[in-house]
Formats: C-alpha cells, sequence, structure tokens
C-alpha cells in the first residue's frame, strides 16, 4: 500500500493540505460583510463551496457562520502547524472528547470526520478522489465515508501523518474502528482507546472509568506531559460554559414557530467535536445563542412552520444548501439529530479526580458511543430519539440511510414502529449518503421529503399526534 | 474442560491430516466435523471423532488442482468450500471462527479452572474484532499457510463485515508479499445467493496460479 502511496503522492494532494489552504484565506474576511459583498464572493467561487458558502454565512445567522468559519480555521491552522511547534498530532474518532486532548499542552486533536466534512463542503469535487483512491487499495465500499474519505487521503501518502490515534469507536461504529486501525498499521503510529464495555449498569460505568483513567496515562507517557490540573480546570470550566450554552440552545427549540436556523445543529456538534472547552467554541456557542434571540425579536422566519422533524441520525453534508436551506424554505424545521444528542454536564472542577470522572461521563455520552457502543443498538437511540421529539415537540421523524450504517440500518424498522407508538410521529426513511453525493442526489431526496411532508405531516388534524405514554 | 480439550486436540489431528502433502481429508470433511462438534454432546462427538480420524488417517485425497488456504469472515457453510473443491481448489488448511480458530491452541489447564478459561478465551481471539492485535492473527495465517504448503489463499467476507472486509485488504497484501497468490471473495452470508459468481472467480483464480 505504502508503494502505491508514494506514486499517488505525486499525482494527489491531500485533502487537509488543501483544506487548510482554504481556511487560511478566511481568517482573512472580515467579521461583518455585506449582501452585495458575500454576493460577489459566492459568484467567483465554483459551485461546491458557493453552496457551504451560501448557506454558512445566510443572512439571519452571518455573524454566526463567520464564527463558524473562523473557529474551523483556528482548528485547522493549529493542526497544520502541530508539529513545527514539537506538538503531538493525534487522529481522532467524532466520538473522542476534544476538551481531554486541548487540556494537554503539547497535543493537538484533529477529528477524522471533521477533515472530511471540510473536505467535502469546502473542495471542489468534494474529496470524492480519495474515497476512490481508498476503494483501489480493495477497502470495502460499505464502509463510512465520513472517515474513510480523510483517511483515505492519508493514506495517498500525500497529505500529513498522524503521531498517533485516538478511538473510542469500538462498539459504536466498527467501520470507522477498522479504517482508523489500518491506517495505524499502514504507517506504524500507535493507537489509543478508550473502550465501552457491553453492559451500561454501575459496573460497566466503573469499568469505563478505569479505562478513561488508563488512558490518561497512556497519553501521559506518549506525548511526554503530565496532565496539569490548572490546564485542566480552564479548559474544563470552558467546556462548561459551552454545555451551559448548548441548553439555551436546545430550550429555544422549543420554542413554536422555531427561531433556530437548521444549520445550528451542525454548528453545535462542530464545537463539541473540535473545539469544546476553548474560547473558539464559547465565542460561536454564544453568537449562536445571541442571533437565535435576535431572530425570536425580530420574527424574522424564512417561511411559515409546516413540519418540526428530528433527524433519527444524521443530516446530508454534500450540499448545505440544498439541504439546511431548502428545509427552511419549505417551512421544515431541523431540530435535532444524532450527533448532538451527547447530553453533557457540568464537570465538578474541585480536584484532578472529579475533572477525571467528569470527562469520562461525558466521553460515555458522546454521540454512537452513548447510544450504540453498549448492551444494545436499539434501546439507547430509541430512549433518546423518543425524547428529542417529545421534549422539542417534534412532529415528524426522519432517518436519513448513511449506507455504512450497520449499526442503525439493523434496527431502523424497529426504532420507526417505536417512535410512533411511542411518540406518536412518523418517521420517513431514506437511503443516501451523509458524504457521497453519487448516492442518491439531493434533488431525489428533496423530492422524498417534500412528499412526506405534504402528503403524511402536512395534512394531519391539528392534534393528530397522540401524547407520548 | 478436560474432555474439551481432549476434543480439541483429536480435532488438531483431524484437521492436520489435511494439511498433509497428501492430504487425509478435503476442506468441507473437515468443515463438517467442526458443525458436528457445535451441535453434539461432546461424549457423543468424540465418539464419532475417534471413528473419523480411524477411517481417515491412512486416506489419501487426490485429483484436486491446487492446495488453499480459506480465511476471513464466519462460514459455516458447507456449501461454499464444496463449491471451491469441486471445481479443483482442496481447501487444505483454515483461519476461520469455523476451523482452526475455534482449537488450535488449546488452553493450558493449570490452577483455577475459571482463571484457566479466561486466559484460554482472552489468548486465543483470532477475530478482526480485536483492534491493534493484527500481528497476532497474520502470524496465525502465515503458519497455517506454511505448514500446509498452500498454493494460493482464498479471504473471503461477508457483505457488509466491516471487520474482516478492511482485515482482508492487510493480509493480502501481507500474504502476498510472502509471495502467496490470494483471491479476495465478497459474499453474502449464505454463498449460495450467488455461487455462479464465485465459482467463476475460484476457476479464474485457479488458473491464475497455474492449477
Amino acid at each position: 500500500v505504502r508503494g502505491m502511496a508514494s506514486l499517488a503522492q505525486q499525482e494527489i494532494p491531500g485533502l487537509f493540505d488543501r483544506a487548510y489552504a482554504i481556511f487560511n484565506l478566511v481568517k482573512t474576511l472580515p467579521d461583518d460583510i455585506s449582501d452585495e459583498e458575500l454576493a460577489g464572493l459566492l459568484h467567483v467561487l465554483p459551485a461546491d463551496i458557493r453552496s457551504t458558502l451560501a448557506s454558512i454565512m445566510h443572512r439571519r445567522h452571518r455573524r454566526a457562520g463567520i464564527s463558524y468559519l473562523k473557529m474551523l480555521a483556528t482548528w485547522i491552522d493549529e493542526a497544520y502547524h502541530a508539529k513545527e511547534r514539537g506538538e503531538k498530532l493525534l487522529m481522532g474518532t467524532f466520538n473522542y472528547l476534544p476538551e481531554f486532548i486541548h487540556a494537554f499542552r503539547g497535543a493537538v486533536l484533529l477529528t477524522s470526520e471533521v477533515i472530511t466534512t471540510l473536505g467535502v463542503v469546502a473542495l471542489a469535487g468534494q474529496g470524492e478522489r480519495y474515497w476512490d483512491y481508498a476503494m483501489g487499495l480493495g477497502i470495502p465500499d460499505f464502509l463510512c465515508s465520513a472517515n474513510t474519505i480523510a483517511l483515505g487521503s492519508v493514506l495517498t501518502g500525500g497529505d500529513f501523518v498522524p503521531d498517533g490515534i485516538v478511538q473510542t469507536a469500538p462498539g459504536a461504529c466498527d467501520a470507522n474502528s477498522k479504517i482508523h486501525e489500518f491506517v495505524a498499521r499502514e504507517y506504524g503510529i500507535p493507537q489509543f482507546f478508550i473502550e465501552k464495555p457491553n453492559y451500561a449498569d454501575r459496573r460497566g460505568r466503573e469499568q469505563y472509568q478505569r479505562n478513561f483513567q488508563v488512558c490518561v496515562g497512556q497519553l501521559e507517557d506518549f506525548i511526554g506531559e503530565k496532565l496539569d490540573e490548572g490546564n485542566l480546570r480552564e479548559v474544563v470550566q470552558r467546556a462548561n460554559r459551552c454545555t451551559e450554552l448548548y441548553y439555551e440552545l436546545w430550550d429555544l427549540h422549543k420554542l413554536v414557530p422555531c427561531p433556530v436556523p437548521n444549520i445550528f445543529s451542525l454548528f453545535t456538534y462542530s464545537v463539541r467535536f473540535t473545539m469544546w472547552g476553548r474560547e473558539e467554541g464559547v465565542r460561536l456557542l454564544s453568537a449562536m445563542v445571541d442571533t437565535v434571540k435576535e431572530i425570536l425579536e425580530r420574527g424574522d422566519y424564512v417561511a411559515p412552520e409546516r413540519a418540526r422533524t428530528v433527524w433519527t441520525y444524521l443530516p446530508y453534508f454534500f450540499d448545505f444548501s440544498g439541504f439546511f436551506n431548502w428545509l427552511e424554505e419549505q417551512g421544515i424545521v431541523y431540530m435535532t439529530d444524532v450527533l448532538m444528542t451527547c447530553f453533557p454536564s457540568i464537570i465538578d472542577t474541585t480536584d484532578m479526580d472529579s475533572m477525571i470522572s467528569g470527562l469520562a461521563e461525558s466521553a460515555w455520552n458522546m454521540p454512537m458511543t452513548r447510544q450504540m457502543g453498549g448492551d444494545s443498538m436499539l434501546v439507547r437511540w430509541l430512549d433518546d430519539i423518543v425524547y428529542c421529539v417529545n421534549d422539542l415537540g417534534a412532529n415528524a421523524a426522519v432517518y436519513c440511510g448513511h449506507h455504512s450504517c450497520k449499526q442503525t440500518w439493523s434496527v431502523v424498522s424497529a426504532v420507526r414502529n417505536e417512535i410512533q407508538k411511542r411518540a406518536g410521529v412518523p418517521t420517513l426513511v431514506l437511503q443516501g449518503d451523509s458524504w457521497i453525493r453519487r448516492m442518491t442526489p439531493m434533488s431525489v431526496l428533496q423530492e422524498e421529503i417534500s412528499s412526506f411532508v405534504d402528503n403524511v405531516i402536512a395534512r394531519r388534524p391539528r392534534g393528530a399526534r397522540r401524547k407520548a405514554e | 474442560m478436560q474432555r474439551n480439550n481432549r476434543v480439541r486436540g483429536k480435532m488438531r489431528e483431524l484437521f492436520s491430516l489435511r494439511e498433509r502433502e497428501v492430504p487425509g481429508l478435503t476442506g468441507s470433511e473437515a468443515l463438517g466435523a467442526l458443525l458436528l462438534e457445535s451441535s453434539l454432546p461432546p461424549a457423543v462427538f468424540e465418539e464419532y471423532l475417534d471413528g473419523l480420524l480411524e477411517k481417515n488417517r491412512e486416506r489419501e485425497v487426490s485429483g484436486y488442482r491446487a492446495r488453499l488456504l480459506l480465511a476471513g469472515s464466519a462460514s459455516d457453510e458447507l456449501g461454499l468450500v464444496r463449491e471451491i473443491e469441486d471445481v479443483g481448489g482442496l481447501v487444505v488448511t483454515d483461519a476461520l471462527c469455523y476451523g482452526t480458530r475455534a482449537f488450535w491452541d488449546l488452553p493450558e489447564m493449570d490452577g483455577d479452572p475459571i482463571h484457566a478459561m479466561a486466559e484460554a478465551y482472552l489468548k486465543n481471539l483470532y477475530c478482526a474484532r480485536m483492534y491493534d492485535d493484527y500481528p497476532h492473527r497474520l502470524s496465525f495465517v502465515i503458519d497455517a499457510v506454511r505448514r500446509a504448503g498452500v498454493d494460493g489463499a482464498v479471504l473471503v467476507y461477508n457483505k457488509f463485515c466491516d471487520l474482516h472486509g478492511v482485515e482482508n485488504v492487510s493480509l493480502r497484501t501481507d500474504l502476498e508479499k510472502e509471495g502467496i497468490p490470494v483471491l479476495v471473495l465478497e459474499k453474502e452470508y449464505g454463498a449460495g445467493a450467488d455461487i455462479g459468481r464465485i465459482r467463476t472467480r475460484v476457476q479464474a483464480f485457479l488458473e491464475r496460479i497455474g492449477g
């Protein structure tokens, strides 16, 4: 494989390097940009990037959008220069706690799924070439594009090579765990696991706390730095502030009509996966809360509300405008999805033990670790989705059908039936790939969503939604 | 535990018969015995196994085109192995959970039996689900290849099995480095669903390796 990689290196520039170059430009954007300036900018951009920027910079939430781009630019920049500064560059899975790594001065975390998403939304060609490269190596086509695109780029040999891989995916996602292991093997780099036991009772939680403790020690040895209590406390205090803002946003979703822009779910978990516990994360979440309050005050809604949807798994990332903006134009609210359902807690900052214990609890609750990585693929996922539907007052659920997710596909029929029984709302089951447009084009997805809303949701008599038992 | 260990030892002897230069057993017969082992009470199976060993010790299997290793996802499919053998690829060894992975390494019987059993489970996990343990799995496969003197390896994975799907990419490259030709076969769990395709691919592989 590495022989092929050196050949590819000459032909395919890496996804991360290309994303870095694009996001380097973002730093030059002013904090405020007029409609006219934005129109001019969109005019010169390739179509793939235009859709992204038009959505992120929508007039209703432009300030938060710029804050979002700048947060990601900082995140990429830190990772890009990590090795120059003598820091360890750790590649992690989406359900790894970023604040844990932020607490080390000598390490930077780069989350595979975020890199993939940045490639898909910011680069011409949407990262498909890296997926194709991985397929060319013989990686099966049922792997998850969320990580295989980023790791396909790493495998070309033309992109960065991490110093180590930090993993919390075994059990929660086999595809994710296996492709990271493959990259670790190809480059001879170590992996550090926090494995979740198969049982979720007290014994399981205590075992998980011990597993987390062990990983602290392993990373301290690898990074060559003892976790500093003062530094950890600062990070945890900022993480706690992120938690408060997360719940403020959560509660704002409950208002009817919903004042929270659809894309804010994506912004929220982008913070969760990158800058949770950092000032940049706090800044973005604060900007989002302020923006929602302004929308509420101005009554600035895109269209009359027709459907309030909980997405039981993921959105589609390959066309932000075609997805988030289009839904808003149809009066369809995107309230939340599984990546939002990490339900963080305020961590006790009294001492090292209380903070480590709190971080372990947060890690346990990271998306998919919490729902799928344990005793059942179904029970916890279903409980969370039913809770979301009831708490946010949703009247519909949608499953995106991301093609590689065996964890969710294996139980989707049961989940759909149970959501109907327990929350009284119907579920639309779509089929597509959340990161690759080739699977199902956005136009087809829009058509199916429209039919569902027009025929199933909008025609339901008022009060048709049965109260949850 | 002692009885099961004795049965495992005999299974190892039985499976070794097919690894001989002149095999005493086909791959499908070996798999058939293993499937019986997983269904019958140990005492009944042991009696049957003794008879099987007796019957095959002096037997000489001939008429095949190539000696193959079969490895990968769970494959308790007699039909699949029969199809491979029908076109001339004799499965002389394997690295399957319905195969040598289940009994090749015998548990230590010293000390506390519970502890011994836990040790046996944890030390003999050749499943691709065990992350960061690839070298252990690779050496198990390479040992089987060398013991049985195979002409080629067939690596199977069930559609949607992430674990073996990815693992087989590494196994393929590492076996090829050892000079072992490899066929990677994606299949349904129930390979009969597209057995025609599988037959064609195995036939082409046998031609490629000169069988």
